[in-house]
């Protein structure tokens, strides 16, 4: 499988990769009738989410996603009535946000290895503990993060802020 | 001429495989891969653009093996009509049943509050459409169960670890479990 595109997390003012997919459960709990139809094998899930932590609560704030007729999906069409902010009081486990230099890369899912790894531990979408595991130092001239970098020009379903 | 006639065959599945199943990368797929990785390595252009060619390579020389596996994926799906005999494929497996509880009382456990008002105020919140469609099934005759999995169990059909614990209800009529509804977990195993 190909290594797939991360999802974005904003924490603490910064915009960082999120190798987790918190949306999962919720597309899987039943009655969720839109199909994503984005036919990216760098891309399975077919979406990329936008999450923000806003006082120690995971909400998603945006979604790039299209049908399977090529209609652009925004939060509004998945969660209607909430197309500013989503909590996800669903999600409890841990996410996972690579940074810093690739040290080796893995052509399959999210499963390249990078310097660090700060993992985010949630109950039911309320941040409970973050740890920062340092996994080694890459090279000097290795490409840095997990190609977050063009994220900035990504469309978003802009809300207003909190 | 045997192996030049064996390879024909794998060429011709392998092809017809390919343009019946083929489907071409949308714009917004491509614009999205082109924002993401504007600077991509030619190491992985060329990787990627040999997936489908080493794919086809392989069925052509295997492909009696392809169509096994093919014949025998549809023979299963078909097999399990059943909704009871699909039982083994939920997460619970028939264990980590904690209580027994009515529709009304797992209800009233389910309402999330949220201080920017980002979550209907219903019972599973987000979750609601996916917890009437499953109660609708209940006849009544059948109970409903709360489960927990711990996190690290091995849970599925294919015995996979669940990466946090989960919890959520069991309908199950004449003691099987006839559908689950995960309402708390991290969605991976």
């Amino acid at each position: 499988m190909t290594a797939q595109f991360s999802e974005r997390l904003i924490y603490r003012g910064h915009e960082i990769s999120m190798c987790s997919n918190p949306l999962n459960l919720w597309l899987n709990s039943g009655g969720v009738e839109i199909k994503f139809g984005m036919s990216s094998t760098a891309c399975w899930r077919g979406y990329v989410g936008t999450w923000k932590i806003i006082d120690g609560r995971l909400y998603l704030i945006g979604i790039s996603a299209c049908d399977e007729a090529g209609k652009k999906i925004n939060l509004n069409d998945l969660f209607p009535g909430f197309g500013y902010k989503v909590f996800a009081h669903w999600f409890s486990g841990e996410i996972r946000c690579p940074q810093g230099k690739l040290l080796k890369y893995v052509h399959g899912g999210y499963a390249s290895t990078y310097e660090r790894d700060l993992f985010l531990k949630f109950t039911k979408g309320v941040i409970v503990s973050e740890r920062l595991v340092i996994n080694g130092e890459g090279s000097r001239s290795g490409p840095d993060g997990y190609g977050v970098g063009g994220f900035t020009t990504f469309h978003l379903d802009e809300g207003p802020e909190s | 001429m045997a192996l030049l006639t064996y390879l024909a065959i794998g060429a011709c599945i392998a092809i017809g495989g390919f343009i019946y199943q083929y489907s071409p990368k949308s714009k917004f797929a491509r614009e999205l891969e082109k924002i993401l990785y504007p600077k991509r390595s030619f190491k992985d252009e060329v990787k990627e653009a040999l997936v489908i060619p080493v794919g086809l390579l392989g069925i052509t020389i295997g492909w009696p093996i392809f169509i096994y596996m093919v014949f025998e994926g549809a023979w299963t799906k078909n097999r399990n009509t059943d909704p009871l005999c699909e039982e083994k494929q939920f997460a619970t497996q028939g264990m980590y049943l904690k209580a027994r509880q009515t529709v009304d009382e797992a209800e009233s456990q389910a309402f999330t509050e949220d201080p920017l008002n980002a979550v209907p105020n219903i019972p599973f919140g987000h979750l609601n459409k996916g917890w009437i469609v499953f109660i609708e099934q209940m006849s009544a005759d059948d109970e409903l169960w709360s489960f927990l999995i711990p996190k690290g169990s091995l849970i599925g059909r294919y015995g996979s670890e669940a990466q946090a614990d989960m919890h959520g209800y069991s309908i199950v009529r004449n003691g099987k479990t006839i559908d689950e509804f995960i309402y708390e977990g991290s969605g991976a195993y």
